[in-house]
């Protein structure tokens, strides 16, 4: 993007084509990667959209039926809308948690080293192991979670028996699996320049302040990460909601579906109802949207700083 | 800091890295070439077949089947070796291996509701003929069983465990309100009745126990005498009126208690295998189980005196009712040799095996011989499954290819029965005409 | 540790500065503090229950109300868990492939990300956004092709299917190694250049030293995710011998409940190397960008 300002730039030369050459040598383990293990599944799901599939029989060209189903598809809507509304608040608080976390971890406590273990043992538990955990502290009953609330007066909670409790339980559990982001916030604010904060010290600048104009802006760059990385993550919100809401029947979503999500209505379509079409279909349509909301963050991404770019 | 040190860190551990993934993708190509052979086991001898078997079996079910393999290993020496690997019932894995045309050679990870869907959508073999050769006609089986295993004239599998539906109740409780333990409720309306002595609430208004939380409408549509697809017509009828007056009745067990309350009082039910099941611990006096409850009772409750009953129904509503469901042994399309599949399936459908297999998992044996063996029937309340199993209203799913559309809308239409979102009759209509949408797609494309 | 030193250049203190400035900021270190501990020990309350659910007997797990600590320690359920399953077998197939795994991501990714941000070729930041577009759409729609395609490789059965895509490149790490190489400013780079060093002169001696710590990272992550993974090695290993740890803990787990003792004994066990590992090794991760020699 820099590149483009510099005036002679607009013609093609030769010093263009081997910055062009380099950079695909570069890359070219991922041009490879693409080529051997990604283009053709890639390209054979999108032809499955169009067809019906139902894994056994050979795919049957149905045009655009698929994706006329989805608009009437009444329990997609709902998956739909409970994705969003991970999306649109999980995320946020997720990141804002593990942000705050991060800046506390940055200070200079004692103990430090033991902190930051401990933040990032919940990201190395098996899933299988911690999900279980969570499922008897959710317990109505005998859950250590209502022993809480009921040491603050409050009656017991449905936290995954009732319907306007579920999704916001599933996102304070999510607050436990945030170690990979706070640890990328870490690094990020290591490289904040001392003198940076330092300066703005001296100019009288408040906490707040010094994290508003300096810390934010320097690690900018790895915000921007997480935010995309989770958006295209969330979108496809799956693993714990299932293992959560699991039956021995095959069956997941948990009370009126309020924990069906995308992926997981996704996923009940292509292998429990042999509609792997009308899965493919689905997956296509969510690949447009985070394709559209990254596109968007990248296109206003104008707040990321990086000094490579100076 | 001295830069002298990171530089060197650079070059040599760069140049490690990058030899090490270059050994690593040397020893990756030269895997290429080589057949994916099964890794540690002994090389198939010539003429030895080699059968990979998936089960969806875990934990001590596996491993009670994992004898009857050895002993199946044993037996063919030098003809059949069986490899028993568990997906843990996760289809995506046997979907995927089918549709990838790398299938295993006998699976029984398929649920029997989903026999159909399998078979007509061409994911399964017949074994018709392989039964014919064998003279496995279903004279030993239970018949509905044996009729469940058919579709469009083919035989797509058979089972060798299988379980039925009963309400189990403690006499104790029963006695305590003045009830005849020894004669439980023959109709719903004393069913309620008796349900009703039996809740307790606490001062708070609570829920402490309940009499019985009536739930599956597969269970009780059917028990009131209602059907859920009419096959000569290829329609659903999961609106049909005895099946609304069943999930009328369901919600009216939640409406009396208040659906917030009995809620809050299942969420705190404890685990279901285990010395809290809420059952064992009296918060429900009678409770939907089925013969392979008993070995948990005599677990995890070995002191509590718990009874069977069939389950209760109205007028115009079918006796002893029960529903059926299983894992079906089949052999996936695209088998290259299915003789050695259907030897293991039959070998394992021999009375002997099958008893044996069913005993230490306490589940029923399909077939009437081994059904009958003292080890099982000695107790009343196996002897009860098995009745019921054999008897007119044993029902198994209804053959036909969205099964589990229909089983998934059905749980979400009694969830929003119960949560007072929606009348009975317009939840059941809603859930007839979404899947009947899908199966007329289904029937048309063919 | 050197907890004390870690941070020694976040807020160095100087001579000039006022007393209430140094009380405001013992007050705030003391609140951090606070709701650090609160925070770490709501953490950690999950993990202590899974130990502890490891030592109960089987009666004592659903205790109602439940016990905070084991009555009667049942150690012999470590033993017992790592002899249902087995769990040493398990364990070194897992490590086999987070090991591979590990070498091919750093390796590829590194240099990938470094064509991305480092190299300026007309069209890069398209053909960025459209590498990352490979992990926007969900997997289970193109999980039957990919089988098909390691089915004609001749890989099923084997462990190529979870190491090999590895050597090239995954977007995740990719882009997350591309932000860091961005915030390198350009003048440590420029020198080398106008000195006549090759581009990958250049990644090699200066890149790779600076981003040390977001390499140990991407490695930290790729062990975790392929440690943690299901359906990877259920989809592609056809023998429970070669079965990874989170099949194995599965195993204890049949159709109607489980074994929780002996799964949260054997789910400890597998996370204690790890802890141990990442309790010594952590400085590294979080070091950031190492910029010894521009600061200031």
């Amino acid at each position: 993007m820099a590149a483009a300002t510099k005036p002679h730039t607009a013609r093609w030369d030769a010093r263009k084509t081997r910055s062009l050459l380099t950079g695909l040598a570069f890359i070219s383990p991922a041009i490879v990667g693409f080529l051997l293990f990604a283009a053709w599944p890639i390209l054979q799901s999108f032809y499955y959209s169009f067809t019906d599939y139902n894994i056994f029989q050979p795919p049957y060209w149905i045009g655009l039926q698929n994706y006329q189903d989805l608009v009437s598809d009444r329990v997609y809507g709902i998956a739909l809308r409970n994705t969003l509304y991970m999306v649109l608040i999980g995320l946020p608080v997720h990141l804002l948690f593990d942000f705050l976390m991060a800046l506390l971890l940055a200070t200079r406590i004692r103990g430090l080293s033991i902190y930051r273990t401990i933040f990032y043992l919940p990201s190395i538990t098996p899933v299988v192991a911690s999900t279980i955990v969570w499922l008897w502290l959710f317990n109505g009953q005998y859950g250590v979670l209502n022993e809480i609330v009921g040491l603050f007066g409050f009656s017991k909670i449905g936290w995954l028996t009732d319907p306007a409790f579920t999704k916001p339980s599933l996102i304070f559990m999510g607050m436990w699996f945030g170690g990979n982001t706070i640890l990328i916030y870490l690094a990020g604010l290591r490289d904040v320049p001392t003198s940076l904060l330092e300066a703005a010290e001296l100019d009288g600048a408040n906490a707040l302040r010094k994290t508003w104009h300096v810390t934010l802006p320097m690690i900018s760059p790895v915000i921007f990460y997480t935010l995309i990385i989770n958006v295209i993550g969330y979108f496809q919100y799956f693993t714990e909601a299932w293992v959560l809401t699991a039956t021995r029947d095959g069956a997941a979503g948990g009370p009126l579906n309020s924990m069906l999500f995308y992926a997981m209505y996704l996923y009940q379509s292509a292998f429990q109802q042999f509609k792997m079409g009308y899965a493919s279909a689905q997956a296509w349509v969510l690949f447009a949207v985070v394709l559209l909301a990254t596109g968007l963050l990248f296109r206003f991404s104008g707040w990321v700083y990086y000094r490579s770019e100076e | 800091m001295s830069e002298q040190p990171t530089r060197q860190w650079s070059r040599r551990g760069f140049l490690q890295m990058v030899g090490m993934g270059g050994a690593a993708m040397a020893l990756a190509a030269c895997a290429v070439p080589v057949a994916p052979a099964p890794a540690g086991q002994p090389a198939a001898e010539s003429g030895q077949a080699f059968l990979n078997y998936w089960t969806g079996w875990s934990g001590f079910e596996f491993d009670e089947l994992q004898k009857l393999v050895d002993k199946f290993n044993a037996e063919h020496t030098d003809q059949i070796f069986v490899n028993m690997t568990t997906v843990f019932g996760q289809y995506e894995k046997v979907l995927t291996a089918i549709a990838g045309g790398n299938p295993p050679d006998v699976v029984s990870a398929v649920w029997l509701r989903e026999l159909v869907s399998m078979a007509a959508r061409g994911g399964l073999q017949p074994v018709t003929q392989y039964a014919e050769a064998a003279a496995i006609d279903g004279s030993e089986y239970f018949p509905q069983f044996w009729d469940a295993w058919w579709h469009n004239e083919e035989l797509w599998g058979l089972m060798v465990t299988s379980n039925s539906q009963v309400v189990a109740y403690q006499p104790a409780l029963l006695a305590e309100v003045g009830a005849d333990p020894a004669n439980p409720p023959k109709s719903s309306a004393e069913l309620d009745a008796l349900a009703q002595s039996l809740e307790k609430m606490d001062a708070d208004g609570n829920i402490e126990r309940v009499g019985l939380l009536p739930a599956g409408l597969t269970w009780w549509g059917r028990v009131f005498g209602g059907s859920f697809y009419d096959a000569a017509n290829q329609k659903i009828t999961a609106n049909d009126p005895k099946v609304v007056a069943a999930l009328e009745w369901e919600a009216s067990f939640r409406q009396r208690l208040s659906p917030e309350k009995v809620a809050a009082f299942q969420s705190g039910f404890g685990d279901y295998m285990s010395t809290q099941n809420s059952f064992f611990v009296g918060k429900e006096a009678m409770t939907q189980v089925g013969e392979w409850f008993i070995q948990f009772q005599k677990k995890f409750a070995p002191d509590l005196v718990m009874e069977f009953m069939p389950a209760p129904y109205p007028d115009g509503g079918n006796d002893n009712t029960t529903t059926f469901d299983g894992s079906v042994f089949t052999i996936p399309a695209g088998v290259q040799a299915p003789d050695a599949s259907w030897e293991f399936i039959r070998w394992l459908s021999e009375a002997e095996n099958m008893g044996e297999f069913c005993y230490n998992i306490q589940n029923v044996p399909p077939k009437l011989a081994p059904a009958s063996e003292d080890r099982f029937v000695s107790d009343p309340r196996f002897q009860l499954a098995v009745n019921l199993l054999n008897g007119p209203h044993a029902f198994g799913p209804d053959k036909m290819p969205v099964n589990s559309l229909l089983y998934s809308r059905l749980a979400e239409a009694e969830s929003a029965v119960f949560n007072g979102q929606m009348s009975a009759q317009e939840a059941l209509d809603q859930v007839a005409s979404e899947v009947q949408a899908e199966l007329d797609k289904v029937l048309q494309r063919g | 540790m050197h907890a004390s030193d870690t941070f020694s250049t976040a807020s160095a203190t100087g001579p000039g500065r006022l007393r209430s400035r140094r009380n405001q900021e013992r007050l705030g270190r003391a609140l951090a503090y606070l709701i650090c501990t609160l925070v770490a020990l709501a953490f950690v309350f999950p993990l202590y229950w899974m130990v502890t659910t490891a030592l109960k007997t089987d009666a004592e797990i659903f205790l109602v109300p439940p016990s905070l600590f084991p009555a009667d320690p049942q150690w012999q359920n470590f033993a017992a868990s790592t002899e249902y399953i087995p769990f040493w077998q398990y364990m070194a197939n897992t490590l086999l492939i987070c090991v591979l795994a590990i070498v091919g991501t750093v390796t590829s990714c590194s240099l990938i990300a470094y064509g991305f941000a480092r190299v300026r070729w007309p069209g890069r930041n398209g053909v960025f956004i459209v590498y990352l577009s490979t992990i926007m759409l969900p997997a289970q729609v193109t999980m039957i092709p990919l089988y098909i395609v390691f089915r004609q490789i001749g890989w099923i059965g084997t462990i190529w299917p979870l190491v090999v895509p590895a050597f090239f490149g995954n977007a995740l790490y990719v882009f997350l190694l591309r932000q860091f190489f961005m915030t390198i400013p350009n003048e440590l780079t420029d020198a080398a250049r106008i000195d006549g060093a090759s581009e990958l002169g250049i990644f090699r001696r200066i890149m790779l030293p600076l981003l040390k710590p977001a390499l140990a990272t991407v490695a930290l992550f790729t062990f975790v995710a392929t440690y943690r993974d299901f359906l990877g090695p259920l989809i592609y290993l056809t023998e429970q011998n070669q079965w990874t740890i989170s099949l194995g803990l599965k195993m204890f787990q049949n159709m109607y409940g489980a074994q929780w003792q002996l799964m949260m004994a054997a789910a400890t066990l597998t996370m204690i190397p790890t802890v141990i590992l990442f309790f010594l090794t952590q400085r590294t991760f979080i070091e950031g960008i190492a910029l010894t020699g521009i600061k200031g």
